[in-house]
């Protein structure tokens, strides 16, 4: 056994993050490890990895008794942590982050040429051909997920642990870094995987632990569980439905564009959204799906020949406020900085938008705010304390709700969703499925850009494929495939 | 709660700052007692020294929220003193060329000096949504401007013949705001001022706009905020205040007339208050009143104990530093006892 954690315990104010959890990682084994937010997942990695210590338990490696006091305690002893958020210098060359901390030459006088040298050498073992020269910010995500791989190896780890590393790359970017984990692999170097997608773990994983709560729910071989069973060990009840869906589409077009362009990020595009329907928008990282959503929404400059909204064309769209008022709402991608303000309690999170039904003269009526706040967290099953709660303090899930709950409130004609269920555990992903469903059956114009294949074959009626800024193809309801998809997705489609 | 929060972390970083004055006029080789004594006496000690505190702290009131408000929405106006300079010469002026009889001159050249500094102010904003200039460097930029148009003025155009530095003619006598018992009625004006301010920021549309702008920016651009528009009207805001204290010192102070250096460092100042009140309106005022206070006590601790007025400069930036400091030692810790007494409750709970 190369790593064996034994009965560890961590409290945090509130919470036991980890209840007695066991975990064992096997030589040249990739150990997927799931479980909803909150499961206790990256408290586990942040033991193993020194950046907290566990109030009780302990940590075998090699057969031998470790403690871990620091981070470069874990480094040392060959753990390497590739976390979500990617810890690179963005202004230094993949050279020099990938030797950050062991630079060959005295202070005085680096070896660059050196350090490139062998840079070159590690990039070469992952099949990433690129200078070694080249600044990191030029990189996108899963270029710059390798190099922290070989940033990893170059420090020979002999575990590498990677934090969800598949939740901001497209799925063709995730089979390429699956290829490179099943080649460490055979390189003697052992994997801990973290994921949300059960898919991610019958495809790559040879063993899988479960966490609950806290608590440890399982170790199962690949092999032996199915995922109807595995997604029961994680959310802890059956899931019939994991894509619900029950709207109805209605005849009459809510939303018409015509050549849309959002200029300087996505060629014009033309397409139509009914009442009551979910639309899909997809592609790759980078295709421009999210700027087409921001452009729809007004935050970039857009050029278009016709943009109809529930019969009333529109002449010109040039910020949110003009996108509000024609009945257009956005939930952008990322809550934390475009959504919310974490600090503040969820009554001023959501008063924000619509100030115009609490402010109708000059000033707010903060009873009102807060009155429609508690009606609000009712209607979408917000799980909070109060309606003064910090949203800081609320889950993934429940800030999600948040936010789809302030921009709802306005009544919209067409909701744009971008990546809504991102970093949500499963419970509450179906929770925002459902909701979804509602919003169509309430006759708004549903525009859903997400990444996640499933998401668009479980609940989209058509679908918009982009490639590098360009529409593709629009998929009916028949066509809508995860090859389809994938086909159109990485430009093997012609432009229809 | 937290507002008094704010005020008690104040009061215990200004209490250590003391001590470290204490020491430094020690090493200096006089008493502190006497010095702090007569810091009293003339701060607090009389009606006389209460009054000359508040009428000291007036100025500082007003640039101090200015920079509060501008601050806690994301504005990095920087331009206090040259907003201030500019209302009080533009007060100057009026009062001396205005044909309005008493109050009604009174309030229109209070109104005007404070929409002359508002405008100025406005450049800055007019640079950031043109030109995309970061607003930090050209309000501080426009400080000079202000510093040397100003004194142009005062010594060519408008200067008074008779007088021996850089000043304009003194204004007409029916503008100087009256007095009661020594306490200038301009302090109730600044008070005034302060109760409104907080209204606005709490209450109004646009204050509750400009507060979600200095939390998080993107978040109230996505939620259908103009920030471009918020960030022209703090700065129209905040310079009117600056420009109402530059006015204030006019129709209120003991000169009348706008004279080189009358600014003084009321919008440093006010900068730095708004830093000891962490941004907040009330709180900003409350320690306001402090700093008048040591303004006036300064004026006694060189006449009795003779140590240099300059001290209290000194003591001014201890006090900023280690009430910064004392709140982020207090906000850690307290954090850290609040998460351990949870802990133990959640433990108990678990056995």
């Amino acid at each position: 056994m190369l790593l064996e954690m034994k009965e560890i315990t961590k409290t945090f104010p509130g919470v036991v993050a980890l209840d007695k959890v066991s975990f064992n990682l096997k030589e040249n084994e990739i150990h997927a490890l799931v479980g909803e937010n909150g499961a206790g997942k990256s408290t586990l990695i942040k033991i193993l990895g020194g950046i907290y210590k566990p109030d009780s338990g302990e940590i075998f490696l090699n057969g031998k008794k470790v403690e871990f006091n620091s981070p470069l305690d874990a480094k040392r002893h060959g753990i390497a942590i590739i976390h979500q958020e990617l810890m690179l210098a963005e202004n230094l060359s993949i050279a020099e982050n990938i030797f950050l901390g062991k630079e060959f030459g005295s202070p005085l006088n680096l070896n660059f040429h050196k350090m490139v040298e062998e840079s070159k050498k590690y990039l070469q073992m992952l099949g990433f051909e690129i200078d070694p020269q080249t600044k990191v910010s030029k990189l996108n995500v899963s270029e710059k997920q390798l190099v922290e791989i070989a940033k990893a190896i170059s420090s020979n780890a002999k575990i590498i642990v990677m934090d969800e590393p598949t939740a901001t790359i497209s799925e063709h970017e995730t089979q390429i870094l699956f290829e490179i984990m099943k080649e460490l692999k055979e390189k003697g170097i052992s994997i801990i995987f973290i994921t949300h997608k059960l898919g991610e773990v019958y495809q790559i994983a040879d063993r899988v632990t479960v966490l609950r709560d806290g608590k440890l729910i399982g170790t199962k071989n690949i092999e032996e569980i199915s995922s109807e069973e595995l997604v029961k060990m994680m959310v802890g009840r059956e899931i019939k439905e994991m894509f619900p869906k029950y709207n109805k589409v209605q005849d009459e077009i809510i939303l018409e564009v015509e050549d849309f362009e959002v200029i300087g990020y996505v060629a014009p595009v033309s397409f139509n959204v009914k009442k009551g329907e979910i639309f899909g928008i997809t592609g790759l990282v980078g295709c421009g799906k999210s700027e087409l959503a921001l452009g729809l929404y007004g935050v970039y400059r857009t050029k278009f020949k016709k943009f109809i909204i529930d019969k009333q064309p529109l002449l010109e769209l040039k910020s949110p406020q003009q996108a509000l008022k024609a009945g257009i709402v956005l939930v952008p991608e990322d809550r934390k900085s475009q959504g919310l303000v974490l600090l503040l309690d969820v009554v001023q999170n959501i008063t924000l938008p619509n100030c115009d039904i609490f402010a109708p003269s000059l000033n707010i009526k903060w009873k009102k705010a807060t009155e429609t706040t508690k009606k609000q967290i009712k209607d979408y099953n917000i799980k909070v304390s109060g309606e003064h709660q910090k949203v800081k303090n609320l889950s993934g899930g429940n800030q999600q709700k948040v936010v789809l709950a302030k921009f709802l409130l306005k009544k919209p004609k067409v909701a744009i969703l971008v990546e809504p269920t991102r970093g949500i555990d499963v419970g509450a992903k179906i929770e925002v499925y459902k909701l979804i469903n509602n919003l169509a059956n309430s006759g708004i114009g549903v525009i859903l850009v997400t990444s996640e294949i499933p998401e668009i074959t479980g609940l989209c009626d058509r679908v918009m494929v982009m490639h590098r800024g360009k529409m593709i193809e629009i998929l009916e309801k028949g066509e809508i495939t995860p090859e389809r998809i994938l086909k159109a997705g990485t430009g093997l489609v012609e432009n229809v | 709660m937290k507002s008094l929060n704010k005020i008690l972390t104040g009061i215990i970083g200004i209490i250590f700052s003391l001590l470290v004055g204490a020491l430094l006029i020690k090493i200096q080789g006089n008493s502190p007692i006497n010095a702090y004594k007569a810091l009293y006496d003339y701060g607090l000690g009389s009606w006389f020294s209460i009054t000359s505190t508040l009428n000291n702290s007036t100025p500082l009131i007003l640039t101090g929220i200015a920079a509060a408000i501008a601050f806690s929405s994301n504005v990095n106006n920087l331009g206090q003193p040259g907003q201030l300079i500019i209302g009080a010469l533009s007060a100057a002026l009026l009062g001396y060329y205005l044909p309005f009889p008493g109050w009604f001159g009174i309030i229109t050249i209070l109104i005007l000096s404070g929409i002359i500094g508002g405008l100025y102010a406005s450049i800055a904003g007019i640079l950031k949504k043109l030109y995309k200039m970061d607003e930090m460097l050209t309000t501080l930029m426009l400080n000079f401007i202000a510093d040397y148009l100003t004194l142009y003025l005062a010594t060519y155009p408008f200067l008074d013949k008779k007088s021996y530095v850089p000043a304009t003619k003194m204004i007409k006598k029916e503008y100087f705001l009256p007095s009661f018992k020594y306490l200038n009625s301009s302090f109730f004006i600044a008070i005034f001022v302060v109760l409104i301010s907080y209204f606005v920021v709490k209450y109004f549309k646009k204050g509750y706009e400009w507060r979600m702008m200095g939390h998080n920016p993107d978040f109230s651009r996505i939620g259908g905020c103009d920030n471009e528009q918020n960030l022209m009207w703090v700065m129209f805001y905040t310079g009117f205040l600056s420009g109402l204290a530059g006015a204030l010192l006019i129709l209120g102070g003991t000169q009348h007339r706008f004279i080189k250096g009358i600014g003084a460092n009321y919008g440093w100042d006010g900068v730095m208050l708004s830093i000891v009140g962490a941004n907040g309106i009330l709180e900003t005022s409350f320690f306001s009143l402090f700093f008048g206070f040591l303004k006036s006590g300064g004026v006694g601790m060189e006449f009795e104990a003779s140590i240099p007025s300059e001290f209290i400069m000194v003591l001014q930036a201890t006090i900023v530093l280690l009430v910064v400091s004392t709140r982020s030692v207090f906000s850690y810790y307290g954090d850290k006892i609040k998460a351990y007494s949870k802990t133990q409750k959640v433990v108990k709970a678990h056995e």
